[in-house]
């Protein structure tokens, strides 16, 4: 008899055992699921990636001639899920084939303001230094910044065609040649 | 075991979020082109060199020594790497003609459009020099000017007026 009772204690003591702590009839566990969105600015897509303004010069006397309308291409599909900050640099249309420095009363180069226009209520806009070589003694660059994300289509145009001195005449050249870059960054000051 | 399992799961999905872009910036860059074509231009044209009386000795020659400059234009210019001037020159002529007297005056033509021809004599009509330039421009502070020496005269002059042509002719080439 006392055997029994023993074995039994035994038994007890085992499913207590199972049970040890509050023991219920169901469990649940939390999972935390996180992510994050990183800052990013993407350009869309250029209507041309190339902008041809034609014929520069006038013959009647050489200068630069006065460009008809606004050149310009647009880029469709940017944003940015953040503050940003849009950058244009441009650099001046140059005589590529032209061997050596212009004589004396003509240039190589023809200045001129890029702008981008649409991203926010200020266009970003850059203007050319190229000396009559077509050479720029100093960097430069316009950009304008959003504290809001932003989606829309950017417009890039050409203007305030200038030769770098007054009067200057343009040295024949079948292949003038420049670039605006455009860059879009995010802004980590901006929100959210 | 299965939430060591959830949570490790929850960790590389972090990790893989945080090697995402956190600051992405992209760029667009746009060719511009443009062109000038090779082009002359002569502008202020006809004028004149006037001699007004041409001097004759008391043999009746053209005395040496009279000499006139004027600009040959206002504004000379190309702006190609290979152009070319062509200067026709005529001596200096008179209608009619008399046995023993001499009816035209030769003269030397000097001028920087023709640089290479140095001192020119022009002794028969239409005499031509060509020159070969890159892009030039001659303007009011290079003028294109021409000055013509007369000719000592070899026989007595016949008298009247007397007028030649210096002709200019430039061609573009790029």
């Amino acid at each position: 008899m006392e055997r029994k009772l023993l074995t039994l204690a035994v038994a007890v003591n085992a499913l207590a055992g199972i049970c040890a702590g509050p023991c219920a009839a169901s469990d649940s566990a939390t999972v935390t699921v996180k992510g994050m969105v990183g800052s990013a600015c993407h350009l869309g897509d250029l209507s041309s990636a190339q902008i041809d303004v034609g014929q520069l010069s006038n013959n009647t006397d050489g200068t630069l001639a006065s460009i008809s309308g606004t050149p310009g291409t647009t880029i469709t599909g940017s944003w940015c899920n953040t503050g940003s900050k849009i950058t244009v640099v441009a650099t001046p249309l140059v005589a590529q084939g032209f061997a050596g420095a212009p004589p004396s009363g003509f240039t190589k180069a023809v200045n001129y303001t890029a702008s981008a226009s649409g991203w926010g209520s200020a266009a970003a806009s850059d203007t050319t230094l190229g000396n009559t070589s077509g050479a720029e003694s100093a960097s430069h660059s316009g950009s304008q910044t959003l504290n809001d994300p932003e989606a829309n289509t950017i417009a890039v145009n050409l203007s305030s065609f200038s030769t770098p001195g007054s009067g200057d005449r343009l040295v024949a050249d079948s292949d003038y040649e420049g670039t605006i870059t455009v860059t879009l960054a995010t802004n980590a000051a901006g929100s959210p | 075991m299965l939430k060591y399992a959830l949570a490790a799961s929850a960790a590389v999905s972090a990790i893989v979020a945080l090697s995402a872009p956190s600051y992405a910036d992209d760029s667009a860059t746009v060719q511009i082109n443009g062109k000038v074509n090779a082009a002359c231009n002569i502008s202020g044209v006809n004028q004149t060199i006037q001699f007004n009386a041409i001097t004759i000795g008391n043999d009746g020659k053209v005395s040496s020594g009279q000499t006139k400059s004027a600009n040959l234009a206002d504004t000379v210019w190309c702006n190609g790497g290979n152009n070319s001037i062509k200067i026709t020159a005529s001596p200096l002529s008179t209608g009619g003609s008399s046995s023993g007297f001499a009816n035209t005056i030769n003269y030397t033509l000097s001028t920087p459009l023709a640089p290479s021809a140095g001192s020119w004599d022009v002794t028969a009509a239409n005499q031509t020099i060509t020159t070969n330039y890159g892009a030039f421009v001659f303007d009011s502070s290079l003028n294109p000017v021409g000055t013509v020496a007369l000719d000592a005269g070899t026989l007595p002059q016949l008298a009247g007026d007397y007028s030649g042509t210096v002709t200019v002719d430039i061609t573009p080439g790029a």
